[in-house]
């Protein structure tokens, strides 16, 4: 395993895009000291910044220390193991295509932000944008799974289009907006307006009736096994990741359902609470 | 290994019982498992029943197919209690129509039933089952993906059904048989009836006939010619005289045990305990049904079945 330990914090955010498992497993340290970084817009090479140890040949990666302000760590990477012993910064995973990511710590804004596969996993909070498009993006999140202990900022997996993202906490407004396909998983509270303007997809919030807005129609209670195949892997996932602590998973009572959004196709769903 | 006095033949024995030294043909078959999930165990036979009735033999019928067994809601993908439902097909096309048919028609209308794959999924020789009986949605259908499986939610008057797109097609064996012959009807009946429920315990394996029994035993091809099989009639005890009978001289009945399974392993398994618990005072011969071997390429002799054997 390879540990890259941060040096110092700084305020100005370091662009790391190259902290990528699948790329650094066929080099030597003293390349991967040498990997260009951007420091703000000057730049600058991982050892500048990082204290760098071990060797990254066994696909794994480990980033210690303060890390709030490293940004697009992981992002585009297709195999191996990223883990962050600490907090994380914007765009960590942005676009990743496989492996997984491990984060010990809160992550920042648009994690996993258009990934396409693989599996990121937050033991704690992340940011706005978990799992959204970028503006502009016809498309959100493409596959893959983003698990998250705590809770998340606005606009959680914005025009998700296939994947899963799980919260076990509390979310801010706007979730599955814009919504193409997919499922969102929201154990504690949803934010407001949760699915506006979704056309397929699901949302659910089993223990929380949101504010729905007044596009969505209630369809009664919903009698399927869909749920509680949801549940089922989550819980086969909570003792896989051994988050069985951290993610609150409590049986889900009779979900009903409500159709939406109708001011676009009105195939989604949100599911929760009558 | 001794001889019979009575008729010439050589002679195996299970305490006491004769044995005969011959074996059972089988030939591999495309094969698929079912997971059938209902609210309550009623519903759960109900389903499996009608997905796996008119299903005895690839002779006459578009697959064989039975229950292997139930199944406690914890051994179930969504906790309720459900069914493991094997089915046997010609081929991989043959048995996807099959099993599109038979859960659409026999599964999907039973309230509360949900199916799911069974077998290991290898992309290139899966099944589309979900996959075609989604179009009952007329487009309300709803595609789920869940650790790289997916799922068809297709709304229905009870809510939805819900059913998993592919379904893994492995290599079966069909036709493992034990002949079980008798001095009365009622022993050799009471013998057959033990010995398929031993067979059909065995995991892996059904037996596709009606009770496990099969009184109808049967020969490659007739004397009509439109006819693909017809009475195995050296088995006949009425033709006595008449035919070259390859009963025991003291049989009065003969039953036949027809036998699929997911491996050969399975089937040989399920012969062996077949054998033993065929084995009681008033059974006079148990034997086996074969083609010369023109018929399948897995000869299971009935001497390796033994205890003690290979």
């Amino acid at each position: 395993m390879l540990s890259l330990t941060r040096l110092e914090s700084h305020l100005v955010p370091l662009e790391a895009e190259c902290l990528r498992p699948d790329t650094l497993a066929s080099l030597d340290n003293t390349t991967i000291s040498r990997l260009t970084v951007w420091h703000g817009k000057t730049k600058a090479e991982v050892g500048d910044f990082f204290k760098v140890q071990g060797s990254a040949s066994d696909g794994e990666i480990l980033l210690r220390g303060d890390c709030s302000r490293v940004k697009l760590a992981g992002s585009g990477m297709t195999a191996g193991t990223l883990r962050v012993d600490g907090p994380i910064g914007m765009h960590t995973g942005a676009n990743m295509r496989g492996g997984l990511i491990r984060i010990d710590g809160n992550a920042g804004d648009w994690l996993g932000a258009e990934m396409h596969g693989g599996m990121i996993v937050v033991k704690g909070n992340a940011g706005h944008h978990t799992g959204a498009a970028y503006r502009g993006a016809q498309r959100g999140m493409r596959g893959g799974e983003i698990i998250i202990t705590g809770s998340t900022g606005d606009e959680l997996g914005s025009t998700l289009r296939r994947g899963l993202i799980v919260v076990g906490g509390d979310t801010g407004a706007f979730p599955g907006i814009n919504l193409l396909a997919g499922t969102i998983v929201i154990l504690g509270k949803s934010g407001v307006r949760p699915g506006a303007a979704m056309r397929r997809g699901s949302l659910l919030v089993p223990h929380h009736k949101p504010e729905l807005l007044p596009t969505f129609q209630c369809a009664g209670p919903l009698d399927s096994v869909f749920p509680a195949l949801y549940f089922q892997y989550l819980e086969k996932l909570a003792k896989r990741l051994n988050l069985n602590q951290t993610l609150a998973l409590k049986s889900w009572p009779q979900l009903t359902r409500y159709a939406g959004d109708n001011v676009t196709l009105g195939k989604g769903e949100i599911l929760c609470p009558a | 290994m001794e001889l019979n006095q009575e008729d010439n033949r050589s002679m195996l024995s299970i305490r006491g019982i004769e044995v005969e030294d011959t074996y059972a043909e089988a030939f591999p078959l495309a094969c698929a498992r079912v997971i059938v999930t209902a609210e309550n165990p009623r519903l759960v036979l109900s389903a499996a029943q009608a997905a796996t009735g008119n299903a005895s033999s690839v002779i006459g019928c578009d697959c064989e197919a039975g229950i292997d067994g139930l199944l406690a809601p914890d051994e179930t993908p969504d906790g309720r209690p459900g069914a493991s439902l094997l089915f046997f097909g010609y081929s991989r096309p043959s048995l996807e129509l099959s099993l599109v048919s038979r859960i659409g028609q026999g599964v999907l209308p039973c309230p509360t039933t949900a199916v799911y794959n069974g077998l290991p999924i290898d992309p290139a020789k899966c099944l589309q089952v979900g996959g075609k009986i989604r179009f009952f949605g007329d487009g309300w259908q709803i595609s789920k993906l869940l650790d790289n499986r997916r799922y068809w939610r297709i709304p229905v008057m009870d809510g939805e059904f819900v059913v998993e797109e592919v379904f893994g097609a492995g290599k079966g064996v069909a036709g493992g048989n034990l002949i079980i012959q008798g001095e009365t009807r009622d022993i050799t009946l009471q013998a057959a009836e033990k010995a398929a429920e031993a067979m059909g315990a065995v995991e892996g394996v059904i037996l596709p006939f009606a009770h496990g029994i099969v009184r109808a035993g049967s020969k490659v091809g007739s004397r009509y010619p439109k006819l693909k099989a017809s009475t195995n009639q050296a088995f006949c005890p009425s033709l006595r005289g008449r035919v070259k009978s390859e009963l025991h001289p003291r049989a009065a009945v003969a039953y036949e045990l027809v036998v699929d399974g997911l491996d050969l392993a399975g089937v040989e398994r399920s012969m062996r305990v077949g054998m033993d618990a065929a084995a009681v005072p008033g059974v006079v011969r148990i034997s086996a049904g074969n083609y010369g071997g023109k018929l399948g390429p897995f000869l299971i002799h009935l001497k390796d079945l033994l205890p003690g054997g290979a």
